[in-house]
């Protein structure tokens, strides 16, 4: 029984990182429809920069968590050039343009940060100095619960943000047609970079949580997370903020329970297939709103 | 016309790249001759390897330059240089100087491997150094037996890669020696009871060693309590770690590649597991930062110690760490160095310099260096000591060598 529920905790851990980084990918989606692959490299990114910052934050007395604030920043900059770059002269160009250079954009970062950082993996210092609380053999780390709040507050304040703020207002609007959007006097390229700017501040926080939990940085990190992210996103309904949340928290669990309980070998394997039945049955997600859409 | 001049111009390129390929491993050749010559140069690659002419013999090397195990391949890569330059300062081999034709980067991915063996043979190398990981030598062990070539690997240690056939031979000990030494290890010098074990599906490597680690569980008196999967991308054990804390086992075997072994380590100390924690040769130089504590009762098998009192250890050491510094200091490194040595003595015992009198020169050869004293097998398999190593507080401590029955 002890184990059942050490596994639900590791479980919603694991979930809360990837529902961290699904919400990065479900925002974008979210109001200008097109999927950024690059932003799992962004994650990696903000990882390498808290690798670099968390010494030097050390070193002047202050707490390791706070090079998060340097990360966003970095972060912020990387996903605001990437779009003005990359991604605003094909916006025009159809979403199958769009989708290959957000996969150039991401591989074009895995092989400049291999440029940059090196081959080595980086292992990133002790972000939170935290107690873990130990009841009835069960191991609770208190950065778990720092993890799944964090992910539940920015959650809650993306969706606050979107759905009850002007900017968010014109966020939503944004998607729905462009051009009345403009009509009415939306700017339509600020609200996209906003939008880039809170995606990638996001992924910024995500990487933090990611470090803190699995403290190694790779070039090619992002990969297999931002490939489980978009599936959680993807599970929950993409461009639904809270089905980023519970898609994510899904795939932590199931990720976590099938090791435990069926075939750790193929617990891959078995989450994907699980993904398959829910869109057969549900093709927007769970939380997804089924609207038509042009191709 | 407009096709015509389209076409004509996608071949020129075709050539220029072909030319590419063929002339970066060259090193020396000038920036850009003919296609034409890079053709015949190929073709006449495969002559060349049968018996060596001009004044330098070539031979090939592969490493894990970058990826995960980059620091290896690294350390690989210098330790290679140096052997070539103290054997070319002692007057080469067979009275020509020793020329290493490229060291091809495999990265560690056997596909990869692969790739870089293919580069190696059109430099016309006369014996192939490669390469780290089991995953990727058996692939390029394949292909160099149906070739003829040579091929030594430094480090791998999968039983798997000599039985390929009779060209193919390795500096380092084998997994159904190394996993029963590690057992009897937790069992005699830990008074471990029950063992738990961790293991990455996806490489050969671990697999191996997973395989002789749980057969000899029961000859040396082990109850194995919990076997668990991992894949060799994964950076999430909480499952696993779980399950060795609740299966009361109080040795847990890790069998898993160095870059992995820091998270694995933490996330196991983390979910309370407080009994000790035991490697192969793969977990030489893990990254202990930040990490002394959750480190402290870990322990692994490796090639040598680097602080072995023994002249040839120290002369490598010394030499090593004024060239290229201690942080890549690795077994790796000096597994590589060995393989070099051997090689080399190989080709002087051949008189001739070609493939196939090394490769005779070879078998059963008697070798003295920095990671031991051995006679190789008829398998191609050197019989050496094991290395036993503990961390304290985060740093890599000597225990023991010692000799497989």
């Amino acid at each position: 029984m002890s184990l059942f529920i050490q596994s639900i905790i590791n479980g919603l851990n694991q979930g809360a990182v990837y529902a961290l980084v699904a919400l990065g990918y479900t925002m974008v989606y979210g109001i200008i429809r097109m999927i950024n692959f690059a932003h799992s490299d962004f994650i990696m990114v903000g990882s390498y920069t808290l690798f670099y910052t968390i010494p030097l934050m050390v070193g002047a007395g202050m707490p390791a968590w706070l090079s998060v604030v340097v990360a966003v920043a970095v972060c912020v900059a990387v996903g605001v050039t990437v779009e003005a770059v990359a991604y605003k002269p094909v916006r025009n160009a159809g979403s199958m343009s769009a989708l290959i250079t957000a996969l150039a954009m991401s591989l074009f970062l895995e092989n400049l940060a291999l440029v940059l950082f090196g081959a080595n993996p980086k292992s990133v210092p002790e972000i939170f100095s935290l107690p873990t609380l130990k009841v009835l053999g069960i191991i609770l780390p208190v950065k778990y619960l720092v993890t799944l709040s964090i992910g539940l507050f920015m959650m809650l304040a993306l969706h606050i943000f979107v759905k009850k703020t002007t900017l968010g207002k014109a966020m939503r609007a944004v998607p729905e047609d462009k051009e009345a959007s403009t009509l009415v006097g939306i700017h339509v390229n600020k609200i996209i970079t906003t939008t880039f700017a809170i995606g990638s501040g996001l992924a910024a926080v995500a990487a933090l949580m990611y470090c803190s939990t699995y403290p190694r940085c790779t070039t090619d990190m992002g990969t297999m997370l931002g490939i489980k992210a978009f599936i959680a996103a993807v599970l929950g309904g993409i461009g639904s903020i809270p089905g980023a949340m519970l898609g994510g928290i899904l795939v932590g669990l199931l990720e976590i329970l099938i090791k435990v309980y069926l075939a750790p070998g193929w617990y891959e394997a078995i989450t994907y297939s699980i993904l398959i039945v829910v869109l057969l049955v549900r093709p927007a997600g769970i939380l997804g709103k089924n609207v038509g859409e042009k191709v | 016309m407009k096709k015509k001049t389209l076409s004509a111009l996608l071949a020129l390129t075709l050539a220029a790249s072909l030319t590419g390929c063929a002339t970066t491993g060259a090193g020396a050749e000038t920036a850009a001759p003919a296609a034409e010559e890079a053709a015949a140069e190929t073709e006449s690659a495969a002559t060349e390897s049968v018996s060596p002419e001009g004044d330098t013999i070539k031979i090939g090397v592969s490493a894990p330059i970058t990826g995960g195990l980059a620091l290896y391949g690294e350390s690989a890569q210098n330790s290679v240089k140096m052997a070539v330059d103290e054997i070319n300062a002692a007057g080469g081999v067979l009275g020509k100087q020793l020329e290493i034709a490229e060291i091809v980067d495999d990265k560690g991915d056997s596909t990869e491997a692969v790739n870089a063996y293919n580069r190696l043979m059109s430099d016309g190398v006369v014996a192939v150094i490669g390469t780290y990981t089991s995953s990727c030598s058996i692939p390029m062990a394949e292909r160099a037996q149906e070739e003829g070539m040579l091929l030594i690997s430094p480090c791998a240690t999968n039983a798997k890669l000599t039985l390929v056939g009779p060209n193919i031979f390795r500096a380092c000990f084998i997994d159904p020696v190394q996993g029963p030494m590690m057992t009897k290890f937790a069992k005699e010098e830990l008074g471990a009871t029950k063992a738990a074990v961790i293991y990455a599906k996806d490489d050969d490597y671990s697999n191996g060693l997973h395989e002789s680690i749980t057969e000899a569980w029961a000859g040396y008196g082990l109850e194995m309590v919990y076997e668990g999967e991992s894949t060799t991308k994964d950076v999430d054990f909480s499952a696993q770690v779980s399950q060795v804390v609740a299966s009361g086992a109080d040795v847990l075997f890790y069998p898993c590649m160095l870059d992995q072994v820091p998270i694995l380590v933490q996330q196991a100390r983390e979910a309370g597991f407080e009994g000790a924690i035991v490697g192969g040769d793969a977990w030489d130089c893990s990254d202990t930062t930040g990490k002394e504590d959750y480190f402290n009762n870990t322990y692994y098998t490796n090639h040598y110690a680097p602080e072995d009192p023994s002249e040839a250890v120290q002369a490598y050491v010394s030499t090593y760490k004024d060239t290229y510094g201690a942080d890549t200091l690795t077994a790796a490194g000096a597994c590589y160095y060995d393989s070099v040595k051997m090689v080399a003595q190989a080709i002087e015992a051949s008189g001739t310099g070609a493939t196939a009198d090394i490769i005779k020169a070879m078998t059963g050869m008697t070798y003295e260096g920095v990671t031991g004293s051995f006679t190789l097998d008829e398998n191609g398999d050197p019989k050496k000591p094991i290395t036993f190593v503990e961390f304290k507080d985060g740093a890599p401590v000597w225990r023991s060598n010692v000799m497989p029955e």
